[in-house]
């Protein structure tokens, strides 16, 4: 008792080799259970199955492009090349730690190049803010200084059409206290231009804060020395300057810091300030 | 369909092949599948990784030819779980009164 040959050899001329043991195996087994009862019956149920199975995923390809991706022979390659290796332990240890080498130091510079290459680039206006320095002449020799006469912003802005807008930088030192905060920090006096020429992203308060004369605008870290989490917006600070009486500023914005950044910029008070606590060193 | 085949191949471990999965949720389910349907829902299931086959003992009375044997993978096992605790949260979710029928066939 034999299934129908035509119908066992059909499935043998369209079935994929590595589908045809199992697949022809179910067939045969259905068609020997059924038979014991009704031949009739099994051999139709053979022929129905056969015809059933005639499916795209098991004819066979033209080009052996079977899907089924079997890992033993990656496996076999990875477990040849490992004894190879341990079979010339110093050879591959000199070259795996060269390679690796050689692979870490390249990212690393890349990285690095990276880094530097995009200093300060968050800055929107970043092409057209310029730093005026002075040459200045000392005892024959002529010295470069990063800074320049404080009235040179105003008057350049009003002599020279290039000039779109401009700030100042004053530095100072004050102690700052909030509640049971107390540190000394470093300000920074500006005009109120800085945040039209710097695009440092404000995170807290009116978003393009005027630097007006009695409000303070802090840097994320440093607000959360003083305030921790809770919101600094509104709340006053008093600060003690060298030689006088401490005032009171309110807190008008919160400001961060991105990472590539060269400025350090800390607490921003008004350059109005600065005129009031150095006034001879401005002569407006 | 395919959640059903899943849980007979758990069921029958470790003897899950073609025909008796087939044989298994007739016995249970009562649902009479074709052979080719339940091949190629194991083929799809071993594609997702929830089946892992291998070929079985070539001692046969199937003419000599071997079995395929499907086994249950870890994330198959994880399939199953989550289905189940799915069509539990569900379930539960159902309000009291849409169950129970037997009250509506009282008051017409």
């Amino acid at each position: 008792m034999r299934p129908p040959r035509w119908a066992d050899r059909f499935l043998q001329w369209y079935c994929r080799p590595d589908l045809l043991e199992e697949i022809q195996g179910d067939a045969h087994e259905l068609f020997y259970r059924t038979a014991v009862q009704n031949t009739h019956k099994a051999k139709l149920q053979f022929v129905w199955n056969v015809v059933r199975f005639f499916k795209w995923s098991t004819i066979k390809r033209t080009k052996n492009n079977y899907s089924s991706i079997h890992h033993a022979m990656f496996k076999s390659y990875l477990i040849a090349g490992f004894r190879n290796a341990i079979r010339h332990r110093l050879n591959s240890f000199i070259n795996i730690l060269g390679l690796s080498l050689a692979l870490g130091i390249a990212i690393t510079a890349f990285i690095f190049i990276d880094s530097q290459l995009h200093v300060d680039s968050f800055h929107k206006n970043m092409n057209r803010i310029y730093q005026v320095t002075s040459k200045i002449e000392v005892e024959k020799r002529t010295e470069e200084w990063s800074d320049s006469p404080i009235m040179l912003g105003r008057t350049m802005l009003q002599d020279q059409a290039a000039i779109e807008s401009y700030t100042r930088i004053e530095f100072g030192y004050a102690d700052i206290r909030y509640q049971d905060n107390v540190f000394n920090e470093q300000l920074w006096f500006v005009d109120p231009d800085f945040f039209d020429i710097f695009s440092f992203p404000i995170t807290a308060g009116n978003s393009q804060p005027l630097v007006q004369k009695n409000q303070v605008i802090l840097e994320k870290a440093i607000a959360k020395k003083y305030f921790g989490d809770s919101n600094p917006i509104g709340q006053s600070l008093s600060l003690k300057f060298r030689e006088r009486d401490k005032q009171e500023f309110t807190v008008s914005a919160v400001f961060e810091r991105p990472n590539g950044s060269s400025l350090y910029p800390t607490v921003l008070l008004s350059m109005d300030s600065f005129n009031d606590l150095s006034p001879d060193k401005t002569n407006d | 369909m395919e959640e059903l085949i899943l849980l007979t191949v758990g069921i029958l471990h470790p003897e899950a092949y073609g025909v008796a999965v087939m044989d298994e949720i007739e016995k249970q389910a009562g649902r009479s599948l074709n052979i080719s349907a339940v091949h190629s829902v194991l083929t799809r299931l071993e594609e997702k990784g929830f089946v892992k086959s291998k070929m079985g003992d070539p001692t046969e009375e199937r003419g000599g030819r071997r079995k395929r044997i499907f086994l249950l993978t870890a994330a198959g096992k994880r399939a199953l779980e989550e289905g189940n605790e799915l069509r539990n949260q569900l379930y539960s979710q159902i309000p009291r009164v849409a169950l129970q029928f037997s009250h509506l066939t009282l008051c017409y």
